[in-house]
């Protein structure tokens, strides 16, 4: 962990959960893991108030712990969880695109989450109808009434079922998820707790022995991790089935009619588990944001939604296990059919006049539309799908479809269009030289897609990397960055020769870039003297240790707009305590000055732009490290 | 690129002095330049493009969040040590006292229930006072159902009309419109201010280095810990606060 990195978790923890958590925090993550006692004497703060604080800490999971048994005298050691905190961050987003998706209700059950730390379901549904029915009319603070319903366009949670119904949603898409006890400790702790027992059952084996057997303990043990992990893979972990008599029969009568939308309403939460938000789900779902965005800069607006559509879909399986190496997204790798995206994309988005195309073939797809060979026998389809589907096919296929069925309902007709329209957007995706999707060879109709996170992710680093190195020192260097990424490690003189320039010309270049990180040099001398002048330096780039350099960059520049901020509301202080004032908020247009009122937006318009800087490097921290 | 080991230092006497040698034809083309450096050397600043309108949400939400855990009861602000007061600016005057937020000092832990399993032990008789390490788990873990807390979800209740409302406009992406709506909207919340806020961390470490002043820090926190009752803080609380003004005096006082 990097120093800037440190500093910026303690100046968030501090903008969040205040100085005391932040002192606490700082503490933890400088000397590390630390006992109860090690961190009293360290932060100088009374015991009291320092477990106090650690409880706060250890309900947001910004810091975990573990007890190790060690017969009477049992020594319990905490340690700082930093992603997590770095995840304060993401707050903002994260209930807004679960707004976006589920509407208020469940943004408002994913923000009180993210206020309670974890919670158990029946304490937060009990609560949740107490604290909402006395007040179904919510008082805004600026003093107008209006009724929850007014406001949202939709009636209010009122009742604790449709709380839990947002339970369940969010549970099956894994926005939220049950919290377990080793989600507590640090993973090395559980790991070694669980070598030990495996360990212990081999017990009598001599010491040459367990050497043998220690793969099979290694094995052992990373199966049993997995197996912690595998619980929340379940798509209903942590539900139960509805068991009510009278609605058996419903049930099944409705479950004949095939339609998954039901089948959800069966599941209810079991009330005794605890559950948290799922940070890393939401790590996904920001990164197909983010390549829904690449896409569209590259192909258009309505490409780019359907492709939004696509990752909507992978993203359903998606739990997202964070790694050292990155997300990792549960799960193998799916497949999504041209049909599923057909069934729930919207029917605004304009998918025929997106596409610029010759007249001729906009014929010839018209009248491939009619033929409806698509509909003939599977083992047809099949075959014609996985070939690469290309419109002169179509246009040949059409005397054959011709014969074929000509009565097709006009529905089933604007379906096929739909979907035909679809598949060329799609199309037009794999065909990108980024490869945003590809396509799947397989019997589905219409065809089926994948997408390959992972790389395009490189992709996207990449990208984002050359435009950093261009931005801060211009064309010539990143010429020579991608030269050296291209060939390996060169020599100023070949490196001069490939970048046809010369070599006074770019040793300026390579001595910045080296300097900020972004190159690094390997010494081999001809002779054993090792003299500088009968040296070969041959330049090379490291991916990993330019991302170090990166992020720490981004981190540095993350403290010091939070530390601005923090300055700005120091300057603006007196203002800002009399505009929080509990008589003022609300009535601010009567009880403040007009100087106060344009100070008042003035201030508050230069944290947004600072606050939104801060969600832009966010963007770029998660590029590197997260995705 | 420097003198690498090329001294020959380390093959002793032989060399001796004569390190000019095969060294000296090297030429540098590299010509530092030793002059002093400009104080405030020009530099082009850049400009942030505008902030789009997904941006603005999802900093108002950010905000929206941060605002409801500084008015929860885990946040903390320490106050100025004793005698470091302002004498003209930090008096504690009838209205600060009345419409200011309080401060807290220490996080205000009993007002929700805890998955106890979730916690080391040693933290448990803080989580619940009840709970003293002698005693037995299970009270605590079975909960005694008839005093049973409730999670604090009030303070969401005036925040969900406003979001949704909120987000209906910029749904429609209407910068003008959502301006005015953020202008309108936009001393609602969020606005958090510290009177005694003034430090940076690193100021706060320099200070906590200090032994003598850490002396008189702890008296501080014994001070507001003393009394479980305290007349004056008792009464302070009926006065002000709705939501978070009890009696139990269980955190300790957490403001000045």
């Amino acid at each position: 962990m990097q120093q800037n990195a440190v500093e910026l978790c303690t100046i968030l923890v501090r903008d969040t959960y205040g100085e005391l958590s932040s002192k606490v925090v700082a503490t933890l993550l400088e000397y590390g893991r630390s006992t109860l006692y090690t961190i009293v004497r360290r932060v100088k703060i009374p015991e009291k108030v320092v477990k106090q604080t650690l409880v706060v800490l250890i309900q947001q999971h910004l810091v975990l712990h573990y007890t190790q048994e060690d017969g009477g005298r049992d020594s319990t050691h905490y340690e700082c969880n930093w992603l997590q905190i770095y995840e304060l961050l993401h707050s903002g987003r994260i209930v807004r695109t679960v707004e976006e998706r589920f509407g208020t209700e469940a943004a408002s059950v994913i923000s009180n989450f993210l206020l309670l730390g974890h919670a158990r379901v029946s304490d937060f549904i009990t609560a949740y109808g107490v604290s909402t029915k006395p007040k179904p009319n919510a008082v805004l603070p600026n003093g107008t009434t209006i009724s929850a319903s007014e406001a949202t366009g939709t009636t209010p949670i009122t009742s604790a079922a449709q709380i839990s119904k947002h339970i369940v949603t969010l549970m099956q898409e894994k926005f939220l998820v049950p919290v377990q006890i080793h989600h507590m400790h640090p993973s090395v702790d559980t790991e070694n707790a669980i070598r030990q027992r495996v360990t212990a059952e081999q017990v009598g084996t001599t010491a040459a022995m367990q050497a043998k057997t220690k793969k099979a303990i290694d094995e052992k043990v990373a199966e049993k991790m997995e197996a912690l992990s595998n619980d929340i893979e379940n798509k209903n972990f942590g539900l139960k089935r509805k068991s009510d008599q009278q609605d058996g029969r419903a049930r099944k009568r409705t479950k004949f009619s095939t339609t998954q939308a039901v089948e959800e309403d069966e599941w209810e939460i079991d009330g005794s588990i605890v559950l948290r938000v799922n940070n890393a789900k939401f790590l996904a779902i920001f990164r197909n944001e983010e390549l829904v965005r690449w896409a569209e800069s590259r192909i258009g607006k309505a490409t780019s939604l359907v492709y939004a559509e696509l990752l909507r879909h992978l993203e359903k399986n998606v739990i997202g296990h964070r790694t050292e190496k990155g997300l990792v997204d549960g799960g193998k790798k799916s497949v999504v059919s041209t049909l599923d995206i057909g069934n729930t994309l919207s029917k605004d988005i304009d998918l025929v006049n997106s596409i610029a195309s010759g007249p001729a073939i906009t014929n010839g797809h018209k009248r491939a539309m009619t033929n409806g060979h698509l509909f003939s026998a599977n083992d047809e389809e099949s075959e014609g799908d996985s070939d690469d589907y290309d419109l002169d096919a179509d246009i040949d296929d059409n005397d054959v479809g011709m014969n074929g069925t000509h009565d097709l309902s006009s529905a089933a007709q604007e379906k096929k269009e739909q979907l035909q329209n679809i598949r060329k957007h799609l199309m037009l995706l794999a065909e990108d030289p980024n490869q945003f999707v590809t396509k799947q060879e397989g019997s589905m109709q219409y065809g089926g897609w994948m997408v390959d996170t992972q790389r395009l992710c490189e992709a996207l680093r990449t990208r984002e990397l050359e435009q950093i190195v261009e931005e801060r020192f211009g064309g010539i260097a990143t010429r020579l960055v991608r030269i050296i990424k291209d060939k390996g490690k060169m020599d100023e003189k070949g490196l001069a020769d490939t970048a046809l320039l010369r070599q006074k010309d770019i040793r300026a270049h390579l001595g910045i870039l080296h300097e900020r990180g972004f190159l690094h040099i390997q010494e081999v001398p001809k002779t054993a003297e090792r003299l500088p002048a009968r040296t070969f330096y041959f330049f090379y780039f490291d991916e990993k240790m330019s991302k170090m350099a990166i992020l720490n960059d981004f981190y540095k520049a993350m403290s010091r707009i939070l530390q601005r901020i923090d300055h700005e509301r120091s300057l603006n202080s007196m203002l800002l305590s009399k505009a929080d004032r509990t008589d003022v908020k609300g009535h601010e247009e009567e009880l403040l000055t007009k100087k106060e009122l344009t100070d008042l937006a003035k201030w508050k318009r230069s944290e947004e732009k600072l606050l939104g800087q801060l969600m832009r490097i966010d963007r770029q921290v998660m590029m590197f490290r997260d995705w | 690129m420097a003198f690498r080991g090329g001294r020959g230092g380390f093959r002793g006497g032989r060399g001796g002095g004569s390190n000019g040698g095969p060294m000296m034809p090297r030429e540098f083309d590299v010509k530092p330049d030793f002059g002093p450096t400009e104080q405030f050397p020009d530099y082009t600043i850049p400009f942030q493009d505008p902030l789009s309108s997904t941006e603005r949400i999802h900093v108002s939400r950010f905000r929206d969040h941060r605002e409801k855990v500084h008015s929860g009861p885990l946040y903390t602000v320490l106050g100025k040590r004793k005698g470091l007061e302002d004498p003209f600016e930090d008096v504690v005057t009838y209205s600060a006292k009345k419409y200011h937020r309080q401060k807290r000092k220490v996080p205000k832990l009993d007002s929700r229930p805890y998955v106890f399993e979730f916690f080391p032990v040693e933290l448990w008789e803080t989580m619940d006072s009840s709970y003293s390490a002698t005693g037995d788990r299970s009270i605590v873990i079975n909960g005694r159902k008839d005093q049973r807390k409730r999670l604090l979800i009030s303070s969401l209740n005036t925040d969900l009309p406003n979001g949704g409302h909120h987000d209906d406009k910029s749904d429609a992406s209407d910068e003008e419109d959502e301006e005015k709506e953020k202008e309108k909207k936009s001393v609602l919340a969020k606005l958090m201010s510290h009177k005694d806020e003034e430090d940076d961390g690193l100021g706060d470490d320099d200070e906590d280095e200090d032994k003598g002043e850490e002396e008189e820090e702890e008296d501080d926190y014994q001070d507001d810990e003393e009394g479980d009752y305290n007349a004056e803080q008792y009464f302070d609380d009926g006065d002000g606060d709705v939501d978070y003004g009890d009696d139990d005096g269980g955190g300790g006082a957490w403001y000045d």
